[in-house]
Parts: C-alpha cells; sequence; structure tokens
C-alpha cells in the first residue's frame, strides 16, 4: 500500500529549492529512488519515481527524460548549472535541491510513507 | 557531384554504409542480420578492414543442412570475392554481372576499402531513372501491407557528434518523441529510450562519433548504432555486467560501470554486437507484438 | 549501533563469512556511487551504501573507516574486491533491494544521521 505525495509536500519537508516553473501542486509520486549512477537508475527505475542524486550533470536530466521520471532532487546542498537548469525547463522535468544528505533525504521520505521502486528484472 | 551519361559511376548507384559481418560471428548472427536487414548477403570484414569474403543466402542453406548455425562466419563463406572500384562505370559494372553469377559486388575505393556494396537491381534501377526511362523508384514495395496498419514505417538518423558529452542523449530524445507521436506502447517508448540512450552513452565513452539508425514499424523497432572505434575486443565479456574499459572520468559522469551493454540487452528483445571494419555496431531490436 | 544487530533487521546477505565483531558500531549512513563524492562526505563509522563493485570500493572504506559497505540493486562485488575486503576487515553485504529501501530500514532502525 503505497501513498502518492505531492512534490510541494517533499519541497517542503526537505526545505527544498525548486529551479524550474513546475507547479508541484500537481506533480505526484509514488516511489522514490536514490542513486548516482545513471546506468543503474537506467535499469531499474519506474516511470513516475522521484530520483534522489548526488551527482550534477545534464546527464541526470537525460535519464529523467528517458525514464519519465517524476522529477529530480539533487541532496547534499547540491545546486544545479544554469545549463542543467534549462534543459530541465525543456525536457519538462521539475528539479529541486535540497542541504539534507542522501541518507537523511531517504529516510525522510520514507518516513512521509512513500515507497522504494523496484522494476522486476525480465 | 558532376554527372553526365559518360560517367555514371558505380559511386553514384551504390548502397553506401556496408552491413558487414565478422569471420568469428556464428553463421547463425549472418542469418540473422541478413533477415532483419533484407539482404541476400553481405560481405565478410575483419578488424584490420579486410575483405575476406561474402556470405550468401546459398552458404546459409549449406550451413543450414550441416545442422552447423554455430559455425563460424569464416568457415561457411565464400571466400573468392570479386570487387567493383567505386569510379569504375556501371557499364563495366553490367558485364562483370553479365559474366558471373553473383547478385551483388562489395564496392572498393583506391585503397582496397570496402566502401559500399551494389547489387543488379542497383545498377539497373538507378540506369533506368539516369536514362529518363522509369520514374524515380516507387516506394510502394517497401510498404507493403504492415501486419498492424497503425502507421507507416518510419526511419529516423541522427549523427552522434564528436566530444559533445553533454549532449549525448539527444538521439534517444529524439526517438523517444517520434516514437510516443506515432502512438507506439508506452512500455516500448521507454525501452527503446533507454536502449537507444545507452547506445549513444557508449559511443561517447569509447568511440566519440557515430551515428544512429531506427527503422520503426508497427512489428519491429531496429535501432542500429554503428560507430568509429576502436571496436570491442572481448565481445562476451563486454556483455558482462561490471566490466568496463570507461575512463574515469565517466565513471565521475554516472556511466562506465560496466551496465550499459547489460542494460541494453535487457532492454532489447535481440542485441546483435559486432566489430566493423571502422569501429563498433550494435543492432538492437525491440518488437511491439513479439512473435515467438 | 552494532553492526551485528542492523544486519540482523536488514534483507541483506554477507558476501564472505566472518564472524561480525562485537565491537563494530555504526554511527551513520552515506549512500555515493561516485567515489569522489564518497571520498569528501562520508564519515569514519559510516556504513555506505553503493552499487560500485569495483575493488576501489575497499579501498575507500578503509581511507575513511567504513566498517560495512552494502551492494544494492543485486550488484554482486568482484573477485578482486572481496578478497581486498576480507584482508582489510571490512564486512561486505548484498542485497536486491534498492538503496532508498536499505536506506529506509536502517533509519527505522534508528541508525544514526551523518552529520554535515
Amino acid at each position: 500500500m503505497q501513498v502518492k505525495r505531492k512534490l510541494s509536500e517533499i519541497k517542503e519537508l526537505l526545505q527544498a529549492t525548486s529551479y524550474t516553473e513546475h507547479n508541484l501542486e500537481e506533480i505526484y509520486t509514488e516511489t522514490v529512488c536514490g542513486a548516482d549512477l545513471l546506468s543503474d537508475v537506467l535499469a531499474f527505475t519506474k516511470e513516475k519515481t522521484l530520483l534522489l542524486s548526488g551527482l550534477i550533470h545534464p546527464q541526470v536530466i537525460r535519464t529523467a527524460e528517458m525514464l519519465d521520471l517524476a522529477g529530480v532532487v539533487f541532496v547534499r546542498g547540491k545546486i544545479p548549472s544554469q545549463e542543467m537548469i534549462d534543459l530541465a525547463k525543456t525536457k519538462n522535468i521539475p528539479i529541486l535541491s535540497t542541504a539534507y544528505p542522501m541518507f537523511e533525504s531517504c529516510g525522510l521520505l520514507y518516513k512521509l510513507g512513500l515507497g522504494g521502486n523496484f522494476l522486476e528484472e525480465k | 557531384m558532376k554527372k553526365n551519361k559518360e560517367q555514371l559511376l558505380i559511386k553514384d548507384v551504390m548502397n553506401e554504409g556496408v552491413v558487414s559481418v565478422h569471420p568469428e560471428a556464428s553463421v547463425q548472427e549472418a542469418k540473422d542480420i541478413m533477415r532483419s536487414r533484407g539482404f541476400s548477403g553481405i560481405p565478410v570484414i575483419d578488424k584490420d578492414n579486410c575483405l575476406l569474403g561474402i556470405i550468401s543466402v546459398a552458404d546459409i542453406i549449406r550451413a543450414l543442412e550441416n545442422d552447423a548455425l554455430e559455425a563460424l562466419v569464416k568457415e561457411y563463406m565464400t571466400s573468392r570475392v570479386i570487387t567493383i572500384n567505386a569510379n569504375a562505370s556501371v557499364g563495366q559494372a553490367l558485364r562483370l554481372f553479365h559474366n558471373h553469377k553473383f547478385g551483388r559486388f562489395p564496392v572498393v575505393n583506391n585503397e582496397g576499402e570496402v566502401v559500399g556494396i551494389v547489387t543488379h537491381g542497383d545498377v539497373i534501377g538507378r540506369l533506368a531513372v539516369f536514362l529518363g526511362i522509369d520514374e524515380e523508384p516507387l516506394d510502394e514495395e517497401k510498404e507493403q501491407e504492415p501486419i498492424n496498419k497503425e502507421f507507416i514505417p518510419q526511419i529516423f538518423e541522427y549523427p552522434i557528434r564528436a566530444l559533445d558529452f553533454d549532449r549525448t542523449g539527444e538521439g534517444a530524445s529524439s526517438l523517444k518523441k517520434i516514437l510516443a507521436e506515432l502512438g507506439v506502447s508506452r512500455d516500448i517508448v521507454r525501452r527503446s529510450a533507454i536502449a537507444a540512450y545507452e547506445a549513444e552513452i557508449n559511443v561517447m565513452i569509447h568511440a566519440r562519433e557515430g551515428k544512429m539508425t531506427a527503422n520503426i514499424s508497427p512489428q519491429e523497432i531496429t535501432i542500429i548504432v554503428e560507430d568509429q572505434g576502436p571496436g570491442i575486443d572481448n565481445i562476451p565479456l563486454a556483455m558482462r555486467k561490471g566490466y568496463s574499459t570507461a575512463a574515469d572520468k565517466f565513471r565521475q559522469m554516472g556511466f562506465g560501470a560496466g551496465m550499459g551493454l547489460p542494460n541494453i540487452k535487457k532492454s532489447a528483445d535481440k542485441l546483435f554486437v559486432e566489430n566493423t571494419c571502422k569501429g563498433l555496431r550494435l543492432i538492437i531490436k525491440i518488437m511491439p507484438e513479439k512473435i515467438a | 549501533m552494532n553492526l551485528r544487530r542492523i544486519v540482523g533487521n536488514l534483507q541483506v546477505e554477507a558476501v564472505y563469512n566472518s564472524e561480525i565483531k562485537d565491537n563494530t558500531v555504526i554511527k551513520g549512513c552515506y549512500i555515493g556511487d561516485l567515489l569522489s563524492n564518497v571520498m569528501a562526505h562520508a564519515k569514519s563509522g559510516d556504513i555506505w551504501i553503493t552499487v560500485q563493485s569495483h575493488q576501489n570500493v575497499v579501498a575507500v572504506a578503509q581511507l575513511l573507516n567504513l566498517p560495512a559497505i552494502i551492494f544494492v540493486d543485486g550488484h554482486k562485488p568482484q573477485q578482486e574486491t572481496i578478497e581486498k575486503a576480507e584482508q582489510e576487515g571490512i564486512y561486505l553485504f548484498a542485497t536486491e533491494e534498492t538503496a532508498y529501501n536499505i536506506a529506509a530500514s536502517l533509519y527505522s532502525l534508528g541508525v544514526g544521521r551523518s552529520e554535515k
């Protein structure tokens, strides 16, 4: 039994900053994935998942685009570059940044009721 | 290119971008490539760009009769190959077709490298157009009756440019949009996007330059990614999860952890990995309605 | 928190057999696959969650005093990684679960938060 949470609630909980003009009240997620290795994200992540990452690179946005992820939260106070912000706007991917490290971000979101995601291997 | 009647050359009528097979590949692989691309013969070229032979339907049938699809291409190919120079005239080609029973000839440049392939049909067809006795070849034949007529088959091409890591992924992104617009199911769009994206990253890491071509039909999506790079010495090893020869800087970009090819394989219904004379070729097949 | 108690409550398997020493204490947790990030931010006593299976992870763990590593998403460490870990006394665990799920379990168990 998984709950849906608005990105706006997540933003508040993680005291995060949003970098795109998305209305976070209207975007929902049920599952979270924390990873830096993009191939791993590509291999295992379901669509509409929220990605937490410590990796600052435009390829994070592209990975989110390929998988139709709900959005990306950069952890440990990492600020996305202007190039990444522009790309995220073009590709319609909400991006946020939080000061919490990965582990604490996971813990907090778990307490909020969000589940992990695991795509069954074929 | 300047053309007149005296100067219709082989390079004007040939098919560029040769689909070849490695001598150490299995007959089964050659058969699959021929079937997927609709060819009746493909040149056998080794890593040093040397033309070793040609493998044709007749050779495949021989292997089938011997129940030897696992045998190597080099054991069943026809090694005596007649080639034609790219600068030869179509007249010379017609004589060659007349004198030999082969349906196709590899085209070589002055350095002896294979630069294309020319079939009897290519020569006659283009010659007819050239002489004004026929219109441009009609595409009708190619579009014959798709089983599921949801959309007309399309070809998508995207060049993967050198040292453009920030833009890498645009090819997969464009492909994803096209598939979505054609109404391909979400799962298929997703699998195609992941496979194309990893393949693009792979080119970027190992070769830096290449080309993505996708043949999209309602029954099958074939993504071919060819690059100009070092190729792979040991393909089975490269297919293993965690095996990587990527430079550390790519690991810091979130890739290069030895998951690219396994990820592509996981997303695809079929994956062929082969060394070509220029680099590496991946043929990724994704079948919306998988026929057993 | 004692490592033995932690792993007893997680869906993980030991990669190699070895008795966990009583005094092996976990103070926090760090999740990361980019070794340079881990080097910069993981704290002594953290349990480390990663998908990187290369033997360099053991070197990083040893350098930073990370008592244990959990490989998630079904990643299995390479043989050299295992041998090196045994030598260095770094405990290795593996699981099919995601980093998020393991982190959530650790958090629920009350594993300390790594300080900024």
